[in-house]
């Protein structure tokens, strides 16, 4: 017998079915003499059908119930002894026709969108909460301002943010493709390499940056050496799932830079040893995991690992969102803090409405009729997912205005929510495999932001766009494949 | 005789086929799965084959799944080249057609998947087949055009209408998405260059066949078809705890019927290794005058007379630990003739496949329940086969399913008396020189198998009876000398193979 190969990598079917009802009465016989002879039961058709019944009622053609019927050990003989036909073909035959078509269902398979929201509002805070290092650092970041006016050491802060967030991004996708292959020992040798460079680019980047644009250095180009070391440690922490880690590790800076924001200690250097210490708890939890990871197993994958191109969109997808997070906060010659911080602080709510969104797709893939009442249904989920989320945004924008800056700033609102929305519907395209749409519509977005357009005008028109690509693109049933 | 040739069509006979008769032999094995990146089975047959002939220059192409299966055999000389083909794999790049070549397309492909879904358009089948094969041949990327959003759109259109059968079963937009996977899988063999000289022999029914078919139909290169296990059969029986809705199920399986289809009709020459196999290939459309049923056959060197039984009544068996041998009826077989005679013991030979742990745990947990530790043993993986055989006063054989079981005739040749299950080629194996039970009944195999262990006389009676019946029908001297003999017959004149009076005759095989 030959063990044939599936045709899908993982799908194992056993040519043995569930065991089928026995015939009432004993059949045995024993050697190869004894085999002829033997009455008809009373009613065969029926004992048949009680017996193989089943199988006729799903079938998909005669030829699958005479596989049954050879499977279960009835031979010709005993077809023609036990149900007086000819053969199991004939038998077959008969069942098929005479047994009206049943459509069992295959066990549901439940989604794997229906992530708990803790999970992700945990994540937007471990997103936002190391942007209370800032007020914790800025008693060392003091110094001239950096050329163009802006705060001294903000050229650098923001340039090495900006490659660690793309590289980061980058590295996160490919540290996941080896994940999803079952690829541990592969994805521990991605992450640690990955993130070692990650920081010697965010470190040699603020140095260049800092060399350009600042008269002096001073501490900045330490503070980014961190900065750049902690965002490599917190990729791997949130690749490998371990948010709480991470938010442990944050634990004393978070808390030292609320204690200033809110004015209970005063902002002075003796405090930032409370960076160190978040740096190296975080450093320290990141060892810890990639040496768990080194620990699990490596399965060959029947999928090779695309090339780097493939993860390429990906580092540009995240430099551009960088770009225009943070372009909302460089306003000309001063820092506005609140839209980022409402911005990074709603990222977890889109990741979890990310999930609902094609959680809905997986059931209207199960349920629609059509293609195109699947496109209907694509779009009202897509208009419905980005509703919330500018709900979400807006609140969370109007709150942290009125906290951080002590102003509501409506007229900056609607420039966030365009921004929000071309975001999320970036990161939705590019969650279903279309990151290069995402990289090639954020990223002359984010160079426009860099020359200066205006917030509003580049979030509109990326958002419109977006969004009419989004639901042409999405509604097709073959990208959700 | 000469035998119909239905899509020969008007492609020319190259001339290089008729050249070929001068030098060496050329035969492209066609395997899916199998030798040589397996153990046992079809690949132990293969490397019969190819071993017999080493004036014969053998190409092997291997459907395989990854594509990174290392070879297990050792290959001789006269296996001049080794190519694989993987089901898996990278998804093969290229980009679908636009315009009017995709709605060209997509007609064809329309056409395919009436014939795949209504029994009315089955003679679509294999012209749309061929189309779709000449398109991958000539530049196209199948595997693209099949995962287009056209393409799925015609699918849903199509087993939505409510004349199909399909539409009852309510078929959704996955069940679509799924069907097309599984389809664009299945035809990725299609897009292999097919061999174009000397005869293609597919070892197997199924996707191996596909090369076979297109080498006939673009080269024509002769096609032999041999078939151990049904693989149609096999293909119901698996899909049916498929984690797939009908609708996907239908269609694949419709494929897979339609493929046996037209392997049994574009064959020169089918090779069924049992006549009980042959039923299918009737069934399927095959025309009995080029079905020659072709035994397995061992070397009666490598299996000689085992010599004196065990001390204590014991039975062996030996195979791999797979659930269609169904160990389960032999153990519990087993424990109704331990009752009877205490001292008896179980010994199986034979390794656990990758992925079939689980159903070794089963058989360890019934050992335990029936109270048999100690009296069961799993002796793992054995190299010298033989050994297995000796080691048993009777040699047992529990499958649901066989083609012509290489451990049935090898205990055979070594003089040991048989209890076997009434599957496949077994009751023509064994004619009446072993005890036949039906299959899934312990206390049918326990009474065989006390009977044997109580009658010393009888027990050596049927072995003698048994090794003479090996030297007599299952030679591997024949088995090889008759492939030779097919093999220049249809290099020399293709067609003029089919012999009814060339199909063995078997005394005692009980009718």
């Amino acid at each position: 017998m030959s063990a044939n190969l599936e045709l899908l990598p993982g799908l194992r079917l056993s040519p043995l079915g569930p065991p089928l009802p026995r015939p009432a009465r004993e059949t045995g016989t024993g050697s190869a003499a004894a085999d002829g002879g033997g009455a008809l039961p009373d009613d065969p058709a029926r004992e048949a059908a009680a017996r193989f019944g089943g199988i006729a009622a799903a079938a998909v053609h005669p030829f699958e119930v005479a596989a049954a019927i050879e499977a279960e050990g009835v031979t010709d003989r005993q077809v023609q002894r036990e149900y007086g036909r000819l053969d199991a073909f004939e038998l077959a035959e008969e069942l098929y026709a005479e047994t009206p078509r049943d459509y069992p269902e295959p066990e549901q398979t439940p989604s794997p969108w229906n992530a708990p929201l803790s999970a992700s509002l945990l994540r937007g805070l471990v997103y936002a909460l190391p942007g209370l290092a800032f007020p914790l650092g800025r008693p060392i970041l003091t110094g001239p301002a950096d050329r163009g006016g802006l705060p001294h050491g903000t050229i650098a802060l923001a340039t090495s943010l900006l490659l660690c967030w793309a590289w980061n991004q980058g590295l996160a996708h490919r540290a996941h493709l080896w994940l999803g292959r079952g690829g541990q020992l592969s994805a521990e040798r991605c992450l640690r390499r990955g993130a070692v460079a990650g920081a010697v680019l965010g470190t040699s980047g603020a140095l260049l940056a800092g060399l350009l644009s600042a008269r002096h250095l001073g501490n900045v180009l330490i503070f980014c050496a961190g900065q750049s070391v902690y965002m490599g440690a917190s990729c791997v922490l949130l690749v490998l799932g371990r948010e709480s880690a991470l938010l442990g590790a944050l634990a004393p800076a978070a808390i030292g830079g609320a204690a200033v924001l809110l004015g209970l200690v005063p902002a002075i250097p003796e405090l930032s040893p409370l960076l160190l210490c978040t740096l190296l708890l975080a450093l320290g939890q990141a060892a810890r995991a990639l040496r768990s990871c080194r620990g699990g197993s490596e399965t060959v994958a029947e999928d090779p690992v695309p090339g780097l191109g493939g993860s390429l969109p990906h580092a540009l997808f995240g430099l551009a969102t960088a770009l225009l997070t943070l372009g909302t906060a460089l306003r000309g010659r001063h820092v506005e803090v609140a839209p980022t911080v409402a911005l990074t602080l709603s990222m977890g709510p889109a990741e979890w409405l990310l999930y609902g969104y094609r959680s809905r797709i997986h059931h209207a893939l199960r349920t629609a009729a059509s293609a195109r009442s699947f496109a209907l249904r694509s779009v009202h989920s897509l208009l419905l997912g980005l509703g919330t989320y500018l709900g979400i945004l807006a609140a969370l924008g109007a709150v942290l205005g009125i906290v951080l800056a002590g102003i509501s700033f409506g007229p900056q609102l609607a420039g966030l929510l365009l921004l929000g929305a071309a975001v999320w519907t970036a990161l939705l395209l590019q969650a279903i495999g279309s990151a290069w749409l995402s990289a090639g519509i954020c990223a002359p977005a984010a160079a426009a932001t860099l020359a200066g357009v205006g917030m509003t005008l580049v979030g509109g028109i990326a958002a419109a766009v977006l969004l009419l690509v989004a639901c042409g693109t999405l509604g097709r049933v073959t990208v959700h494949r | 005789m000469s035998v119909a040739r239905p899509h020969r069509g008007n492609s020319p006979m190259p001339e290089g086929a008729h050249a070929m008769m001068n030098g060496p032999v050329e035969v492209t094995l066609l395997t899916e799965g199998t030798y040589p990146y397996v153990h046992g089975g079809v690949s132990v047959w293969c490397d019969q084959l190819v071993q017999g002939m080493p004036d014969v220059r053998f190409h092997v192409l291997g459907i395989t799944g990854s594509g990174h299966e290392p070879h297990v055999w050792e290959l001789p000389p006269q296996v001049v080249s080794v190519s694989s083909a993987p089901l898996w794999g990278r998804t093969p790049g290229g980009t679908a057609p636009r315009g009017r070549g995709l709605r060209r397309f997509l007609a064809g492909y329309e056409r395919f998947l009436l014939a795949l879904l209504d029994s009315d358009f089955e003679h679509y089948f294999a012209d749309e087949l061929y189309e779709l094969a000449e398109f991958a041949l000539t530049g196209g990327s199948l595997t693209a055009a099949l995962r287009s959003e056209g393409a799925l759109r015609s699918l849903q259109a199509l087993w939505t209408r409510p004349y199909m059968a399909t539409h009852a079963a309510r078929p959704t937009l996955q069940d679509a998405l799924q069907a097309t996977d599984l389809l664009e899988h299945a035809l990725r063999p299609l897009a292999l260059q097919p061999p174009s000289r000397g005869v293609a022999h597919a070892v197997t029914g199924g996707l191996a066949v596909l090369p076979g078919l297109t080498a006939r139909r673009f080269h024509g290169v002769p096609l032999l078809l041999s078939e151990h296990g049904i693989y149609l059969r096999e293909r119901y029986l698996s899909y049916r705890t498929a984690p797939y809705r009908w609708p996907v199920k239908a269609l694949i399986l419709g494929f897979f019927r339609l493929l046996a289809t037209e392997g049994y009709r574009g064959a020169d020459v089918i090779t069924p290794c049992n006549r009980y196999n042959r039923r299918w290939e009737e069934r399927g459309g095959c025309d009995p005058e080029r079905i020659r049923t072709i035994y397995n056959g061992v070397d009666p060197d490598l299996f000689p007379y085992a010599g004196p039984e065990p001390e204590t009544p014991t039975l062996t068996w030996a195979g791999r630990i797979d659930p269609i041998k169904d160990l389960e009826t032999l153990i519990r077989a087993f424990a109704l003739v331990r009752v009877e005679l205490p001292d008896a013991r179980l010994r199986l030979f034979g390794g656990v496949p990758a992925g079939g742990e689980a159903y070794r745990e089963q058989l360890d947990r019934l050992v335990v329940e029936l109270g048999l530790t100690g009296s069961v043993t799993f002796e793992g993986r054995i190299d010298t086969v033989r050994h297995a055989y000796a080691a048993g006063s009777v040699v047992m054989l529990s499958s649901i399913s066989e083609g012509f079981p290489f451990s049935l005739i090898e205990a055979m040749a070594c003089g040991r008396a048989t209890v076997s299950t009434d599957v496949g080629g077994v009751r023509e194996a064994v004619g009446d020189t072993g005890l036949v039970v039906p299959p899934r009944e312990p206390e049918a195999m326990a009474r065989a198998t006390l009977g044997l262990l109580r009658e010393p006389a009888r027990r050596a009676a049927l072995g003698g009876a048994a090794r003479e019946r090996v030297l007599d029908q299952f030679t591997l001297e024949r088995t090889v000398a008759t492939f030779r003999s097919l093999y220049r017959a249809l290099l020399e004149e293709p067609g003029a193979t089919s012999a009814s009076a060339m199909e063995p005759t078997l005394v005692g095989c009980g009718g």
